[in-house]
């Protein structure tokens, strides 16, 4: 289905978490540091699964990362006035749910140029603001919700903890398992040569 | 909009939100929660250089970039200095809770002990 030598031209089916695929050509799939480091060299056979990721999310990112195949190439991060109409409509139109799924799936596909204007974005409703209006702008985790956080990242350090020790006694009980018929066979073979070599001696 | 989770960014996002942010606005984002702060001072922004100059006739300092571009100044005031009024926020502060007023530009602070604490040392933890 793809092959490395004609990436440009050639489409990659990407698979989202609802377990849909759907194409994207191979020039916009390359402004992803990630999946140029894993699979432009090798193809890849059969749907890529990016399934941290629902179609919506990922048709948003491919479809910026479509139309800035033309672009001339990426030379650091610009600041929000310089973008285009087009860049401008793309991030308008967009709820923030959207927003922060697109930032993380930009993070982990590794797309710098969306990643940083998504950073821009950002910063830019902190700007020129004093500690109140920032407050207003951002949502802070309330005491009750760190708490939460913190037991259930106890709770899984617990249950992690847990399983290493499992592990841990299963790999000591088959280490045992294993040991006990080879200490066996060396004491059945030690006695059975002890005895030819003394019905030999005798004779 | 409504109000962003800041935290449901991924680090390496706010790292880079971070950066971009002038020194005053990270001061008074730092002020917003006690976790802010602290992922402030992990992103490590030592490649930004920093000029902090103290102000003993006027009981403040001047934090500004080397040429001068970006400057803030944080002002401390007498306890019994302070004033009511609905914009005066409370924040946390190395452990002390103090009135503060924040402006893009500069925060007036008031101190319960005024000799005892240095706001000197905390701000200058945001920049490591």
């Amino acid at each position: 289905m793809t092959s490395p030598a004609s990436s440009s031209e050639v489409k990659y089916l990407i698979e989202s978490s609802e377990g849909n695929t759907f194409d994207v050509s191979g020039a916009a799939l390359r402004q992803s540091n990630t999946f140029n480091a894993m699979f432009l060299n090798i193809g890849a056979d059969g749907p890529i699964p990016f399934t941290d990721y629902n179609e919506a999310t990922l048709k948003k990112v491919f479809e910026y990362c479509e139309h800035s195949v033309n672009e001339e190439n990426y030379s650091g991060p610009k600041h929000q006035d310089d973008l285009s109409k087009w860049d401008l409509n793309f991030f308008n139109e967009m709820d923030q749910k959207m927003f922060i799924d697109v930032i993380n799936a930009s993070n982990f596909l590794d797309i710098e140029r969306l990643t940083s204007y998504c950073c821009e974005r950002i910063a830019r409703m902190l700007r020129g603001k004093n500690t109140q209006e920032m407050i207003k702008v951002i949502t802070l985790p309330t005491a009750e919700e760190l708490e939460a956080k913190q037991k259930v990242e106890e709770k899984k350090a617990a249950a992690a903890k847990k399983v290493a020790e499992k592990a841990a006694e299963t790999a000591e009980k088959t280490e045992t398992l294993e040991e006990l018929p080879v200490q066996q066979l060396v004491q059945t073979t030690r006695n059975k040569l002890t005895r030819k070599y003394l019905s030999f001696s005798n004779e | 909009m409504p109000p962003l989770p800041l935290f449901r960014l991924p680090g390496l996002v706010l790292f880079e939100v971070f950066k971009s942010l002038s020194i005053g606005e990270k001061i008074n984002l730092s002020l917003c929660s006690k976790k802010i702060s602290t992922q402030i001072n992990n992103a490590r922004l030592c490649s930004q250089k920093v000029i902090v100059n103290l102000d003993m006739l006027d009981h403040g300092m001047r934090v500004r970039t080397e040429n001068n571009r970006d400057t803030f100044d944080i002002f401390i005031s007498l306890y019994s200095r302070r004033r009511n009024d609905p914009d005066m926020q409370q924040c946390q502060i190395d452990g002390h809770t103090v009135p503060l007023f924040s402006f893009t530009r500069e925060i007036d602070t008031f101190w319960k002990n005024y000799y005892s604490t240095s706001i000197k040392d905390v701000s200058m933890q945001d920049f490591n």
